[in-house]
């Protein structure tokens, strides 16, 4: 019987805004290397790791230059698996933050101008869920690959 | 991150001369367009034909810039997939007017609404 199953894909990267910047289009190509997916599933992953990435980088470490991030990625027959890693400060409360979808009515001085990171992903994974383990956070999802 | 600056008749056309729109450039953008708008009343144009990629910092700037013109429209030309995803999902897309090729925004009749802006 032949296996769909893949191997686990190990990235690090620095926690720099500049560094998930510069990164992150070779991170969607190598994880969907040998993959025939929709364009969808590979826009998911790409604003979902964003969002991650750069949540960790602002709030775990805080705007330190120092801080490592380490994406493991798995591409399962209906999913992409993530688990990604840092070791900066935990998520207060260990919650999640599940916002709900940003206003675009009423006046134009009023819009958001932020607040849709974890609105986006939210709305682009599934079974995400966090774990503080020996002072690493760990945070895991699934992107729908269809 | 630049933001080009041209006129087209009475249009401010601005390009942004990035492949990505992120948090590694989003704050570069709200203060060049504040910069370029000055001094300009009529229609503005931000073509992102270049920008692949636009994460949320990147919206965020994009609504500030919104923020900064509200007395008009802002027009929004040549959204790559993985942008117009990022602005349906926020329903951001409902608050700028978004035309599909940088052709339709210039050939478009100021009194005659956008197709796409829905």
């Amino acid at each position: 019987m032949i296996s769909t199953e893949r191997k686990t894909i190990r990235f690090c990267v620095d926690a720099t805004a500049n560094a998930v910047s510069a990164t992150l289009p070779t991170i969607i190509r190598r994880i969907f290397a040998t993959a025939k997916d929709s364009c969808a599933a590979k826009d998911s992953c790409n604003i979902v790791l964003a969002e991650v990435l750069n949540n960790i980088v602002e709030h775990g470490y805080s705007g330190q230059d120092n801080g490592m991030i380490v994406i493991d990625a798995k591409v399962r027959q209906k999913f992409v698996c993530f688990e990604i890693s840092d070791f900066g400060d935990p998520i207060p409360g260990s919650v999640l933050p599940n916002p709900s979808p940003p206003s675009c009515d009423g006046p134009i001085e009023h819009l958001p101008e932020g607040g849709f990171g974890w609105f986006l992903i939210r709305a682009l994974t599934k079974n995400i869920c966090y774990e503080r383990l020996d002072g690493r956070n760990c945070l895991r999802f699934v992107v729908p690959r269809v | 991150m630049h933001l080009k600056s041209q006129r087209e008749g009475d249009i401010l056309l601005l390009s942004v001369d990035a492949g990505r729109v992120d948090a590694a450039s989003a704050v570069f953008l709200k203060d060049q367009f504040r910069d370029a708008v000055t001094d300009h009343d009529g229609r503005v144009v931000i073509n992102l034909e270049k920008v692949d990629f636009m994460d949320s910092s990147g919206l965020g700037a994009m609504v500030a810039a919104r923020k900064i013109i509200a007395d008009r429209a802002l027009e929004l030309a040549n959204l790559s997939p993985t942008v117009l995803k990022v602005f349906r999902l926020t329903r951001m897309d409902k608050v700028f007017v978004l035309h599909d090729t940088l052709k339709d925004a210039l050939d478009r009749d100021l009194d005659t609404p956008a197709a796409s802006s829905a």
